[in-house]
């Protein structure tokens, strides 16, 4: 199943633990040097519930934290696998040192 | 509040509107409250047109609830392609009668026949409208030669149609109303079908002045009728 980068950021974000919107914005932003806009952010958030990748918990004031589901997990891990591979390919076609 | 002190995405979350109203009440402050200004304003209108494309996707209560929007979603793309079919007939010439008996199957497929008793108690206002406005048109009281009167009735006549027709969505797409898999899956395909033939008819043999803009308009319903069906198939039965 494809997922795309806003998705896979999110995903990746919520790797280590809960974390609710704001929280998975600074996390990305420091994964990747830029946050998402609110549109994506939000979408992403609002594609992987209804997947059932992720699951809100319960709600700290207006915040509204999520975590990896099993389903969420397997899936980013799948990403993730299939990435590498395609970056270790490209690294070694181009001669380049792995990241 | 001062200008001064006034948050600087604030002026920004009026751009909140434009996403479907699940998303706004799921989300609430939460969105709005990171919206920080206009270098949002390109993400935002982005992400909400994706969004309106993928209606299965909106934050729901249960399985039940997406299908149920899936199917209204449904319908209301055979409606809103019927509308704009009959509105190409009247104004372009444009005739389709095979697109449109798919569009009418779809429609069939797509409808819960269980809760017609209700949908026939919200149809009586826009009837009633369709009515007058035929009295009107075919009455001694209108002048034939005044030009504005009979505009004005044309034009009501075709709102009065969408108004129908947004009449039969909002009733149809009620909650609790249950939307059969197989019937979904079928209507959608129908919509996709009938929508794709509309499109190529219009983009092919009519690609000035409405008919393209009309053409278009079957594309857009077409591809958002996929994407709904694809989406079917990612969500989990629960």
């Amino acid at each position: 199943v494809p997922v795309n980068d806003a998705q896979t950021l999110v995903l990746c974000a919520l790797a280590e633990g809960p974390l609710h919107g704001y929280a998975i914005n600074a996390a990305i932003e420091e994964l990747t040097g830029e946050r998402l806009g609110p549109g994506s952010l939000y979408g992403a958030l609002t594609r992987l519930e209804a997947k059932d990748w992720i699951e809100p918990l319960d709600e700290h004031g207006r915040q509204r934290p999520f975590r990896l589901t099993a389903a969420g997990r397997t899936e980013l891990t799948a990403q993730l696998r299939s990435m590498a591979r395609v970056a270790t390919v490209g690294l070694r076609s181009l001669g380049a040192e792995p990241a | 509040m001062s200008v001064g002190s006034e948050r600087p995405g604030s002026r920004f979350s009026a751009l909140a509107r434009l996403y479907p109203r699940a998303f706004r009440e799921y989300w609430g402050e939460e969105f709005t409250g990171a919206i920080r200004g206009c270098r949002d304003a390109p993400d935002l209108v982005r992400e909400a047109v994706r969004l309106w494309a993928h209606p299965a996707l909106w934050p729901a209560d249960d399985a039940a609830q997406r299908r149920n929007r899936a199917r209204t979603a449904g319908l209301a793309l055979a409606v809103v392609s019927g509308w704009v079919m009959a509105l190409l007939t009247e104004f372009d010439g444009v005739r389709s009668p095979a697109a449109l008996l798919v569009l009418v199957v779809a429609a069939a497929l797509l409808t819960p026949w269980r809760d017609l008793n209700r949908l026939v108690r919200r149809l009586i206002r826009p009837a009633l409208a369709a009515a007058t406005i035929v009295v009107l048109a075919n009455g001694t009281s209108l002048d034939r030669h005044d030009q504005p009167a009979a505009a004005l009735v044309v034009v009501a006549w075709w709102a009065t149609l969408a108004w129908a027709g947004v009449t039969v969505v909002q009733g149809l797409g009620a909650p609790g109303a249950r939307a059969p898999a197989g019937r979904l899956t079928g209507g959608l395909v129908a919509v996709a079908v009938g929508g794709a033939a509309l499109a190529a008819d219009a983009l092919v043999h009519h690609r000035d002045g409405p008919g393209l803009a009309g053409g278009v308009a079957f594309a857009v319903l077409t591809v958002i009728a996929l994407t709904t069906l694809t989406d079917l198939r990612l969500l989990p039965v629960r």
